[in-house]
């Protein structure tokens, strides 16, 4: 719902694309992590020459908590070099690390390429209808962004042990409800764990690992269970949905009974939905 | 913001051609475009690396990959907004858009709207065949009323939009228009397109000649030729016909065009910088001439040149830190 605190578009964000073409999608745990995953996401952007989506919502928009500020001096900066060399050059050589192509700008002499949405010929860039050179560029392209999960964090554990019975694992905003919820359940002697995913396209490379150490794992979502979806897809564990698509956000005692018995909270006038995955 | 005006009087048409097969239909009007544009390109000694010509999708969109210069075949019905982007990046560029009747007035024709009032300083083609020929001839925004196509078995019941009326009404200060088979006309209407600062508009009647063949036969035949298009010229009256023995004036008492004698004493005199002028002529119908030429020029401050002289004048809150804490900010103290 526009306005509204929601998580549904995650799935457009990382299928959404045209063509078998999947890009990097980040999501921001807090209203100050908003400021250092935009910066991640441009980091990205610049390195491996991919759009970056950087999935907010309405809780974290409307949300406000301090905030250490930053000196401009003290933030990252990733300075992108231009190709100018002309010995050698395709528009579609890749960096042998990353997969990036040349950055060349318009105006450089001797550069001149033509670049666009039609299936192209791995090196030269020119149209290529040719069978082979579609697959092989296909996969390329999964392959840079599958890549940069060798350059991002290790998933870690935000509360509780790297193995148990039970993972709540959550992505943006419902981190602090989550939280909260997993340190009351803690308290009270189970055995739960909070992990929560900044980095859901590509996963962070030990994520799956991860999740297997746990003998359920529980996926809170503002959503029908889309997260829960990737994870079953991604690693086949038998991930559990717990879905809210009210508008609202979860609350921390929805999350509490949850994981205390199963049992599906009391009603708190709009409804709650139904499970996923 | 200095632009440098660089030439290659070297170069020859064919040096501005890529070493990509051309592929379109035999007997395309899109390849006599593409001759006249090279030929525009040698005429006006554009500097290949410092061109750029940036397409949406359909037939006219593969444009790009036929020149040398720099290109960039884009989203469709986008080009304006990647031209735009690509202008502000670097002013120096010489940015040429191709688009067609769909790409640029359907699923692009916000963007169209948006990139002619701002006046980006762009030369924007519009190949107009008056069909959706890429997907193989389904009616577009411009086929008239009657057209009948495979998504229009009846025959269209939409009324058609006119490209030239519409950039018109958009604010676009250079509208044109010309034929792919008039390849004089055609050069020298790029060459005077490409000279105007801030966005220049120019409507190609171009025909397709698998799925709407001869739709502008009954303006670019040459039997009915010269009574059916009345050539615009800045200073010269407005005559057509076999002998010139036609004119067009304003209707007495009225705001509408008429056909008299050329002899009359009040043919009306082109003047390009006239937009009701423009307009009149923009949207003529059978059984008035079609109107070709510089419809309209009125040069105006161009939207690249506003962007960087207002970039130049020093701001009170380039401070980043500054701006950062300011206002509500506190320090805790541990």
């Amino acid at each position: 719902m526009p306005t509204k605190a929601e998580q549904s578009d995650l799935f457009q964000a990382v299928h959404g694309r045209n063509a078998d073409a999947p890009l990097a999608v980040l999501a921001p745990a807090s209203t100050a992590d908003c400021f250092d995953i935009a910066i991640e996401a441009v980091r990205l952007a610049t390195k491996y020459m991919t759009p970056v989506i950087v999935l907010s919502d309405g809780y974290l928009a409307h949300a406000a908590e301090p905030w250490r500020i930053p000196r401009e001096a003290d933030l990252p900066r990733f300075p992108v070099t231009y190709r100018t060399d002309p010995e050698g050059f395709h528009p579609f050589l890749r960096d042998a690390e990353t997969l990036a192509r040349p950055w060349v700008r318009p105006g450089t002499p001797q550069l001149e390429h033509r670049i666009g949405g039609l299936e192209r010929d791995y090196d030269s860039g020119h149209i290529s209808y040719d069978p082979d050179n579609h697959a092989r560029m296909t996969k390329a392209r999964a392959d840079k962004i599958a890549g940069i999960a060798n350059d991002i964090p290790l998933q870690h554990v935000s509360l509780g042990d790297d193995r148990g019975k039970l993972a709540v694992v959550g992505w943006g905003s419902t981190f602090g409800a989550i939280h909260q919820a997993v340190k009351i359940a803690r308290d009270e002697g189970n055995d739960v764990a909070h992990i929560h995913v900044r980095y859901l396209s590509p996963f962070p490379r030990n994520l799956g690992e991860l999740l297997k150490r746990y003998d359920r794992v529980l996926v809170p979502e503002m959503n029908n269970g889309q997260l829960v979806k990737l994870l079953r897809a991604e690693y086949l564990v038998d991930a559990e949905g717990f879905s809210k698509v009210t508008g609202k956000p979860f609350r921390v005692t929805d999350i509490v009974q949850r994981i205390r018995g199963g049992a599906p909270p009391p009603s708190e006038g709009s409804g709650l939905g139904g499970e996923a995955g | 913001m200095t632009v440098t005006t660089i030439t290659d009087a070297q170069l020859a048409p064919k040096d501005y051609a890529s070493d990509q097969e051309v592929r379109w239909c035999p007997g395309c009007g899109d390849y006599a475009i593409l001759k006249a544009v090279q030929k525009a390109c040698a005429d006006l000694g554009l500097v290949r690396e410092r061109t750029v010509f940036v397409s949406g999708i359909g037939c006219a969109a593969r444009f790009p990959y036929y020149m040398s210069t720099y290109g960039f075949h884009t989203v469709h019905g986008r080009a304006p907004a990647i031209a735009t982007g690509i202008k502000l990046a670097n002013p120096e560029l010489d940015v040429w858009v191709l688009t067609g009747d769909g790409d640029g007035l359907s699923i692009g024709g916000n963007h169209m709207l948006h990139v002619l009032r701002r006046n980006v300083d762009l030369n924007i083609i519009l190949f107009n065949n008056e069909i959706y020929g890429l997907t193989k001839g389904q009616y577009s925004p411009t086929s008239r009323r009657g057209t009948r196509s495979p998504s229009t078995p009846l025959g269209s019941i939409e009324n058609p939009v006119s490209a030239c009326a519409f950039a018109l009404g958009a604010g676009a200060r250079f509208v044109a228009r010309s034929i792919d088979t008039l390849q004089a006309h055609l050069i020298a209407t790029l060459k005077r397109a490409h000279t105007h600062r801030g966005a220049s508009f120019v409507e190609i009647l171009q025909n397709c000649v698998v799925f709407n063949d001869a739709v502008f036969e009954h303006i670019t035949g040459k039997e009915v030729a010269p009574d059916a298009q009345v050539l615009a010229e800045h200073g010269k009256p407005l005559l057509f016909g076999k002998n010139k023995e036609k004119g067009l004036r304003l209707k007495p008492g009225t705001l509408a065009l008429e056909i008299v004698a050329a002899t009359a004493g009040d043919v009306l005199v082109h003047d390009e910088t006239n937009r009701p002028l423009a307009q009149l002529l923009a949207a003529l119908e059978p059984p008035f001439p079609a109107a070709m030429g510089v419809l309209y020029c009125s040069p105006a401050a161009s939207y690249e040149r506003d962007v960087y002289a207002q970039q130049a004048v020093p701001k009170g809150n380039s401070d980043l830190d500054a701006l950062l804490n300011s206002e509500r900010t506190w320090e805790v103290v541990p």
